[in-house]
């Protein structure tokens, strides 16, 4: 019977006030819109935040072929008085061929190394599971699980190559460091932590932290603003609406009444028939942000396509689809009670 | 017309719900637009005030700093009242000829650095000073005009608990023996007349670690600079402090623009002359170019998101206006049964239209000014121009129209008999 009744109230809708109806749904779609865009916004600012934030502890600098790192390294570690995170050097090494191969080599705890994997996907490993480089032979301690690496005892093709830096051959040579420090950078420590590299091993900067910028700062809060204001002015609109349409519906809900129905049944009537309408309107809203409008914010925003997955389309369906019921509830009962005890007034 | 408006006015003051609506959608449409254009205009809080230097064809220069003047009798430096030796003035033994005097025709812009105790002073310009438009936290911007006695600065925020309204007084350092020995002058008061935001700009014009220039926004940060912190004032405050005693400076960089355009080989006599005379000298090219991209770069991610607050507030205002009128129909049906002519019910309906526009016009002109004369602008960064004037009008006056489009079609459909008809039956 509800179901009958929520498809006539469309059907009424669409037949008698096209124009209202059509407005309802555009302003649907741009609402669900504005919540899939601000989402997107949100996680931006977010992680430029972020990015921002752990840039300040990172460093890179690139070496011409440095050799003897496994004693260079361990100075400058020393020089650092333990406020290294991680670091970590990129080696350029010889696989049995005799081609040049790329690896990387950081302190891992265990004192061997630890996994063989080499980052072109051509690393031929030598019959017995190890690896040669530099005219050294390495054990291979532990593989890398993802489908990618190679059985130990079978021989094959590792993808990457990870050494222990103390184990690095002396003539292995280094052509990058990257790290990340522990504490905040001060332009005091920069300076050191670029001298000593320099001093150890003729390191040209890539790299340092730098301050945070004003300008981003200012426009991340603005974004911020801006995607609470947009959502909320959708909400707005919606709800004005809905408000519209119990007020052209007061005639058909005193004969409802009057035939009995109490006001949850009425209530139930127009949750229902606005959720079909917004179920619709998302659907077309997320029909026309993957198609079209995804791919022009993708211009603006590189790496916006990161932030959405099917599990953030439901979430944001459901905060969607929860968000505007309860507002709609909130909103045109006091209309619905109003109009039923008018009703009732005027039989009296 | 005084009926029209007053039956307007009625009609919006009987049921001034909706309408309040649009107006409050307007105002924040009005009001973030204008944020946005605001926060735009500040971006160029550095760049603008050297703009007239820099847009044109020139040359970035830079000197070493000054050493202790090879001189036998330092009081032969001095003014009679022992004013400052500054290293450009035409009376001091500059190192480096004025570059005033290598190049004809040409404007030169300097910042001046000065060390007075913990103290690192730019000095800038007063026309570029007076444009400076710098977020603040604390106090407020000063122009170049003043009667105070102590020399004013704006302060970037620090760790050593300067603030907006202390005064300091150092005693000022000389260098006035050739060996180079620094003795201590007259005190010198500076009062702290703003403290700028954390995160901030220090305006520079130097090499970056490769040789290159980025663009003339130096990041600084309180928690990266620690102690370290810079102070901005401007040449005739330092000229009106002179007879507090003698300030060297610590370096100098320098915008050289030639006034017309010159060939390339003018341009290249001019680069080597003043190479020749021991200055650093790079095109302007770079840097104008990385801070504009720098700029650009800024507004373009705020496009998206203002175009899609404009498409979301317009769908609102339309429907608004369209939900609005066919409320108000019924009333103005009766209108028309009393003899007032279609016309003069669009009249009417429009006149309800602008008295909303005048709302959101004084409501979004309120904030705007609250915003701009409390210290809310200077956090954000906020600059009130003219072209948030001419956004603001275009965007009222389109409101106006797209809300009077709405009224206007629906009431010349309109039948007003069946429509009193269906009153009458409700």
């Amino acid at each position: 019977m509800l179901v009958k009744y929520v498809g006539l109230n469309i059907k009424s809708l669409v037949k008698n006030h096209l124009g209202i109806f059509l407005l309802i749904f555009i302003s649907e779609i741009a609402a669900a819109l504005c919540i899939l865009f601000s989402y997107g916004l949100v996680m931006k600012m977010q992680d430029d935040n972020v990015d921002r934030e752990s840039g300040m502890f990172f460093y890179k600098y690139s070496l011409n072929n440095v050799t003897g790192i496994a004693d260079k390294s361990k100075e400058f570690i020393e020089s650092m008085h333990g406020d290294i995170k991680n670091i970590d050097f990129k080696l350029q090494v010889k696989d049995k061929y005799g081609r040049e191969r790329i690896c990387n080599a950081s302190p891992i705890s265990g004192g061997r190394p630890h996994c063989c994997v080499l980052n072109d996907g051509s690393m031929e490993l030598l019959e017995n599971g190890k690896v040669m480089i530099c005219g050294v032979e390495f054990e291979v301690a532990e593989i890398k699980e993802d489908g990618r690496g190679f059985k130990l005892h079978d021989g094959g093709m590792a993808y990457d190559l990870g050494l222990n830096l103390p184990d690095v051959p002396e003539a292995a040579v280094a052509t990058e460091i990257r790290m990340d420090i522990i504490s905040k950078p001060t332009s005091e420590k920069v300076d050191y932590i670029n001298q000593k590299a320099k001093e150890i091993f003729n390191a040209n900067v890539e790299y340092s932290p730098k301050p945070i910028d004003l300008m981003e700062k200012q426009q991340n809060n603005t974004f911020y603003a801006y995607a609470f204001v947009i959502v909320m002015i959708a909400v707005m609109n919606l709800a004005m609406y809905f408000r519209y349409i119990v007020g052209l519906r007061k005639k058909q809900i005193r004969i409802l009444t009057s035939c009995g129905a109490t006001t949850d049944m009425v209530k139930n009537i127009f949750l229902i028939e606005n959720l079909i309408e917004l179920i619709a309107g998302y659907l077309t809203a997320f029909l026309m942000f993957r198609l079209g409008l995804f791919r022009l914010l993708l211009n603006f925003y590189p790496g916006f396509e990161d932030y959405y997955s099917v599990k953030v389309y439901l979430m944001t369906f459901a905060i969607f689809a929860v968000g505007s019921a309860l507002i709609l509830m909130l909103l045109i009962s006091p209309d619905i009670r109003r109009a039923i005890s008018a009703g009732k007034e005027g039989a009296t | 017309m005084k009926n029209k408006l007053y039956y307007s006015l009625m009609i919006f003051l009987s049921k001034p719900g909706m309408s309040l609506f649009i107006a409050f959608e307007l105002f924040i449409l009005i009001f973030a637009a204008n944020f946005a254009l605001g926060q735009y205009n500040s971006k160029t809080m550095l760049y603008e005030p050297v703009a007239g230097y820099i847009e044109r064809q020139g040359f970035v220069v830079q000197e070493a700093p000054m050493l202790p003047p090879p001189v036998n009798d330092p009081a032969e430096y001095r003014s009679e009242d022992g004013t400052v030796i500054i290293t450009d003035d035409a009376s001091a033994p500059a190192e480096h000829p004025k570059i005033s005097d290598l190049l004809k025709d040409v404007d030169v812009m300097t910042l001046r650095h000065f060390f007075i105790g913990e103290f690192d002073i730019t000095v800038l310009p007063d026309d570029v000073f007076d444009k400076l438009r710098l977020p603040v936290s604390e106090g407020r911007l000063f122009k170049s005009s003043s009667t105070d006695d102590a020399l004013r600065v704006i302060i970037t925020p620090n760790t050593k608990g300067y603030k907006a309204g202390d005064t300091v007084t150092l005693p000022q350092q000389t260098s006035d023996s050739s060996d180079g020995t620094v003795s201590l002058g007259a005190d010198l008061d500076i009062k702290i007349s703003a403290v700028l935001t954390d995160p901030t700009y220090i305006m520079h014009f130097s090499y970056s670690y490769d040789m290159s220039y980025e663009n003339m926004y130096m990041n600084y940060d309180s928690s990266y600079y620690r102690d370290q912190f810079f102070c901005y004032t401007c040449q005739s405050e330092l000229d009106r402090c002179h007879a507090a005693g003698e300030l060297v400076n610590d370096d100098m960089t320098s915008l050289v623009s030639f006034r017309n355009d010159v060939s390339d080989e003018e341009y290249d006599a001019a680069k080597a002359a003043l190479q020749k005379n021991g200055y650093t000298v790079t095109d302007n090219s770079l840097i104008l170019e990385n801070s504009r991209n720098k700029l650009e770069d800024n507004f373009r991610k705020l496009l998206p998101a203002v175009a899609v607050f404009g498409v979301i507030v317009l769908i609102g205002i339309v429907s608004c206006s369209v939900i609005g009128t066919k409320t108000m129909l019924k009333k103005l049906s009766i209108f028309y049964c009393c003899g007032a002519t279609k016309g003069s019910c669009i009249a009417v309906s429009v006149g309800q239209t602008v008295i909303t526009g005048i709302i959101a016009v004084i409501a979004s002109t309120a904030a705007t000014l609250v915003f701009t004369y409390s210290r809310l602008s200077d956090k954000f960064g906020f600059v009130f121009r003219t072209n948030n004037l001419l956004m603001s009008a275009g965007m009222i006056l389109g409101a106006v129209l797209i809300s009077a489009a709405a009224p206007t079609v629906l009431i010349s459909k309109a039948d007003p008999r069946e429509l009193l008809t269906e009153t009458a039956e409700e």
